[in-house]
């Protein structure tokens, strides 16, 4: 399956990671005497703008958006720290987009307010946000060649050419441009142009970098390339970055935090583990991980006396936790929470293999009639209808009562907002 | 897409025509212009010259003042172009970028008046010119030409930034350019098949305009290339060799400036046509 396929590319890569900063480390050591070291205050990489440190750099407080009769965000509250690389998740169309340029200013909140390194910006033009964005489509100006593309906002700022030069010169250093410099837009594969449109939102070095969907219009191969860019350049700035994605495992590989939001509210604010088990409602459960968790409906009963309450659905049982009030209830079940077990409880006849090489996930066919995928070892030997006995790992396992999880009902990690639905 | 024989011969045959139909009256020009006075009114006419004579040239600019009516209209349809694609240039972009509400109905305005009959405003255009005294200035001819080019140049223009991808706006916004910088550092620059074409549509139309020109320059110095030639012939002469050699010559600014830019004329009028 794909997403294991990107799993094995994500441990390369992390390799690769791990080395980068040490051939870097011998590279600048060899060219010692060049920019870097003749001129100190320029050639280092580009830092964000050092505020007062620990605060919120982006206030959102009530922000609201409407077009027309489309409510697109409904009271959006959201502190996004200093040095957060925060990734704003959902499916398209939920708002994620809509807000991220509600924070650029280049839509304007219905209601609202926005404040970045603790000015009130809600009225501020785009250029007065001291923010910079990355677009989906690179946005590069085609005319200008990559030297003039980066140099634009220096200019537009009328920063003197020396220190545009130099800026210049460390930016696409950074990037590895410095040999394409000269070049046209048209002359650059897509990963250059996006590392170009990156460039021209480093040299600025702004409070804030804005990312909307940049690898969405790469293939696969060098998303995952630019994926690892863009977190080195975040731990190498340090800067606040805000990033928009439908991609949930873009974002569980890049974010510190997460905020995941359908139909314009957010479901849940939390770490890519947090998120993973504790999804706060249907929606984030189903949203977040691939495969998806599996959900079973069924019904909590009335606890009997001295007993613990019973989830009963489709061919399975889980003791409910403390709490189960009695009533309608969905079990949510991650494939690595079911196995195969010889003294499992219930059992399911397997519909269907996927074998990625490193993984191997089997969708069964629940006695009860759930479907379910499971993941098992690549030595199992398993086949087409063969009938398994399983059994659910029940501390992982989740249940929601009207959409939200009870789990995370009874210790709420984070605010949530409106009930979620299942699938989207 | 391969032709036979017998299409590409009629093709062939078919430009041949339409090249002869059109280039014919300017080569007859062009062959009087270097005739000789005897030659040019010998009967019967011969088609070429015979001997190449430079008398008619030389007489058109000493005689009858050609070097002058080229300055008036270099300056006359010179200044329109440049005014025109500035001032449209900003126009078209808010009508093409800017959210509003009429930008429509504005639009198909603007195109309305581009439709007005000239000899329906040539009255009151006089009768303004002269209270205000500009009878025989350059702006009394460059103010009429910009409000007929205008709204064509507008279009133009529209049309083109209409296609420009709506991030490369906001990314300008981002990195802090304003309005006026947005439209002069990066739509005019991406948008330069459609300046050009403007350009050279406004830049022909006011080096050709006869009924204004003869209208409101009705001072000789002031006079621009159609009129000044159409006035050369006098009471009692007719001089076809100095009249031919001056229409040749104010033919030539125009095939250079087509002849350089017209790889950017023929994307500029068919761009927007179709979505690329």
């Amino acid at each position: 399956m794909k997403n294991s396929g990107e799993l094995t590319l994500i441990i390369e890569r992390i390799a690769k990671l791990v080395a980068w900063p040490l051939k870097r480390l011998l590279k600048s050591e060899h060219q010692s005497g060049t920019a870097e070291h003749s001129n100190p205050g320029h050639g280092n990489p580009p830092r964000a703008n050092p505020g007062p440190p620990g605060k919120n750099r982006v206030v959102i407080r009530g922000v609201s958006k409407r077009f027309g009769k489309t409510q697109a965000l409904s009271n959006i509250d959201l502190d996004i720290p200093e040095g957060e690389l925060c990734v704003l998740l959902g499916p398209s169309g939920c708002g994620k987009s809509t807000l991220l340029r509600i924070i650029a200013g280049l839509e304007p909140a219905t209601t609202g307010t926005i404040l970045i390194n603790g000015t009130d910006v809600t009225d501020e033009s785009p250029g007065n946000r001291d923010i910079a964005m990355v677009f989906q489509n690179y946005a590069i100006y085609p005319h200008m060649d990559v030297f003039h593309n980066i140099a634009f906002p220096l200019k537009l700022r009328k920063v003197p050419k020396d220190e545009i030069h130099t800026r210049v010169h460390a930016t696409a250093k950074l990037l590895q441009l410095d040999e394409l410099l000269q070049r046209k837009p048209f002359q650059l594969s897509g990963g250059q142009r996006q590392r170009v449109a990156m460039g021209r939102a480093i040299v600025r070095r702004p409070t804030v970098f804005l990312f909307d969907e940049p690898l969405s219009n790469l293939d696969a191969r060098l998303r995952l390339e630019m994926r690892v860019e863009i977190a080195q350049l975040h731990r190498k700035l340090g800067a606040t970055m805000i990033y928009v994605t439908h991609d949930q495992v873009e974002a569980m590989t890049l974010a510190d935090r997460i905020v995941v939001i359908s139909k314009g509210c957010i479901q849940q604010i939390d770490t890519p583990e947090g998120l993973y088990t504790n999804p706060a409602n249907l929606m984030v459960a189903g949203f977040v991980g691939t495969p998806a968790m599996n959900f079973v409906q069924g019904r909590i009963s009335c606890p009997i006396e001295g007993k613990k309450s019973l989830f009963r659905g489709e061919g399975i049982e889980l003791e409910v936790p403390e709490c189960g009030p009695p009533g309608e209830a969905v079990a949510g079940i991650r494939p690595e929470h079911v196995r195969i077990d010889p003294d499992g409880a219930f059992s399911g006849k397997v519909e269907f293999i996927e074998d990625t090489g490193s993984d191997r996930y089997a969708h069964v066919k629940l006695a009860g009639g759930a479907k379910m995928v499971l993941r098992v070892s690549p030595h199992v030997t398993l086949k087409i209808d063969d009938t398994v006995p399983l059994s659910i790992d029940e501390q992982q396992a989740h249940l929601f009562v009207d959409g939200i999880n009870v789990r995370t009902r009874e210790q709420p990690r984070t605010r949530q907002e409106g009930p979620g639905e299942a699938g989207s | 897409m391969r032709r036979s024989p017998g299409e590409r011969l009629t093709l062939v045959l078919a430009i041949a025509v339409g090249m002869l139909f059109s280039i014919a009256p300017v080569l007859w020009f062009a062959t009087i212009a270097i005739k000789s006075r005897i030659e040019i009114t010998a009967i019967p006419p011969s088609l070429f010259p015979r001997e190449i004579s430079f008398e008619a040239i030389q007489a058109a600019i000493h005689r009858y003042g050609l070097m002058m009516f080229v300055k008036n209209s270099l300056i006359v349809a010179g200044s329109t172009t440049i005014v025109c694609v500035f001032v449209g240039a900003f126009a078209a972009y808010a009508l093409a970028r800017i959210r509003l509400r009429f930008s429509r109905a504005l639009l198909i305005a603007i195109l309305a008046v581009a439709m007005f009959p000239q000899i329906s405003i040539a009255g009151p255009v006089w009768r303004i010119l002269r209270t205000l005294g500009w009878l025989n200035t350059y702006q009394g001819l460059i103010i009429p030409y910009l409000a007929l080019t205008l709204p064509l140049t507008v279009w133009i223009l529209a049309n083109f930034f209409k296609e420009l991808p709506g991030e490369l706006e906001e990314a300008a916004k981002v990195d802090g350019a304003g309005p006026f910088q947005t439209v002069t550092k990066v739509f005019i620059p991406l948008a330069a098949p459609g300046i050009f074409t403007a350009a050279i549509l406004t830049f022909i139309y006011s080096w050709n305009e006869f009924f204004f020109a003869l209208l409101i320059m009705t001072r000789r110095k002031m006079q621009t290339l159609p009129v000044g030639i159409a006035l050369f012939p006098g009471a009692y002469t007719m001089p076809w060799g100095e009249i031919a050699a001056a229409s040749t010559i104010a033919t030539i600014p125009l095939i250079v400036l087509v002849v350089l830019f017209q790889r950017w004329i023929i994307s500029g009028l068919t761009a927007g046509a179709v979505k690329g």
